[in-house]
């Protein structure tokens, strides 16, 4: 059975989600973040790396946390394609550094309960070596314009929904 | 290059000392492209009467009614200006004229390093930012968000639709 690297990215303490070895490109500690007004919060702000601005995503926010910024001392910096094959990077917020860990199909499992935005960036899950189900994240989609017009109209209806009841 | 706050009225920008002005809106700063900027009016110039929809009311400029719009600092349309706001910058793009509200506008003097467009999952959320530059500050960069007038006028198109 072949075995496949993932990283498996520290959200918070009772979220843990992953992406590929060869997604993940760098780690950055105490990270400088700039605020872009209007932004939806799961992505209001950016970072400057090699001279590129990054956005960043804090996955937390997707799941219905809301933490404290200053828990996320720690972005992954990670590589995507978009649709037209374009090359780019985009951060995660974490609360602490990434784990690499050997998966294998043995290790597949049902996705957790998680909110509908979430599941709808997950790829598919495995359980890790320490017994945690982990969602693999589709990159791509998670930095995508759709996904954001997504959440924006998820939350204009919740928003709907909350001011009829 | 210099820094000045320009609060003259009628003040036009032809001469080229920064690329760009830095406009001050509530505490953010959002910049606009100077040669679109033609020119700078007090705010107690602006007619409040039967304003288009979302502004604040009409300003004067060689003869057209041009509308006057107000940003929160969450990037949202107000109909109804702030007490520090001090001025409106009149923009032009391709002939037409829009005007925003700001507390005050500065060249921008900063060694710009970059201009990049928003971010994929930002485009289209981060209202009319259309977007942004990485500036030198101080031997540390910093970014800067871009407010042009075909942004602008296109952002309050698509707010007008949306309530429509």
């Amino acid at each position: 059975m072949s075995n496949a690297a993932a990283w498996i990215l520290n959200i918070n303490e009772s979220l843990h989600v992953s992406v590929s070895q060869l997604e993940l490109v760098h780690i950055i500690n105490e990270p400088y973040y700039i605020k872009v007004p209007g932004a939806p919060d799961y992505c209001n702000k950016i970072i400057i790396w090699n001279d590129n601005i990054l956005p960043v995503v804090n996955i937390a926010n997707l799941a219905g946390n809301h933490g404290s910024a200053s828990r996320y001392n720690v972005v992954a910096v990670i590589i995507y394609r978009d649709h037209d094959e374009q090359v780019h990077y985009g951060g995660i917020s974490l609360i602490s550094s990434p784990e690499l860990e050997y998966v294998n199909n043995s290790q597949v499992c049902t996705l957790p309960d998680l909110s509908y935005l979430l599941q709808e960036t997950s790829l598919s899950c495995f359980t890790c070596k320490k017994g945690r189900k982990i969602p693999i994240i589709d990159s791509s989609r998670l930095f995508s314009r759709e996904y954001t017009q997504n959440i924006i109209r998820e939350h204009a209806r919740n928003q709907m929904i909350n001011n009829e009841t | 290059m210099m820094s000045q706050t320009a609060y003259q009225n009628n003040v036009s920008y032809n001469e080229g000392i920064a690329e760009y002005m830095s406009l001050l809106i509530g505490s953010i700063n959002i910049l606009a492209p100077r040669n679109e900027i033609i020119s700078l009016e007090s705010i107690q110039s602006v007619d409040t009467n039967n304003p288009a929809a979302e502004s604040i009311g009409y300003i004067q400029y060689e003869g057209n009614r041009v509308a006057v719009y107000c940003l929160s600092e969450q990037m949202k349309l107000q109909n109804k200006s702030p007490k520090d706001n001090l001025l409106c910058a009149i923009l032009e793009y391709e002939g037409s004229y829009i005007s925003l509200a700001c507390l005050e506008a500065n060249a921008f003097s900063r060694q710009i390093v970059k201009r990049q467009p928003l971010p994929e999952c930002i485009q289209g959320a981060a209202g009319p930012i259309e977007s942004l530059f990485i500036y030198d500050s101080n031997n540390t960069r910093d970014a800067a968000f871009i407010v042009t007038a075909e942004s602008l006028a296109r952002f309050v198109a698509e707010f007008q639709h949306s309530i429509e």
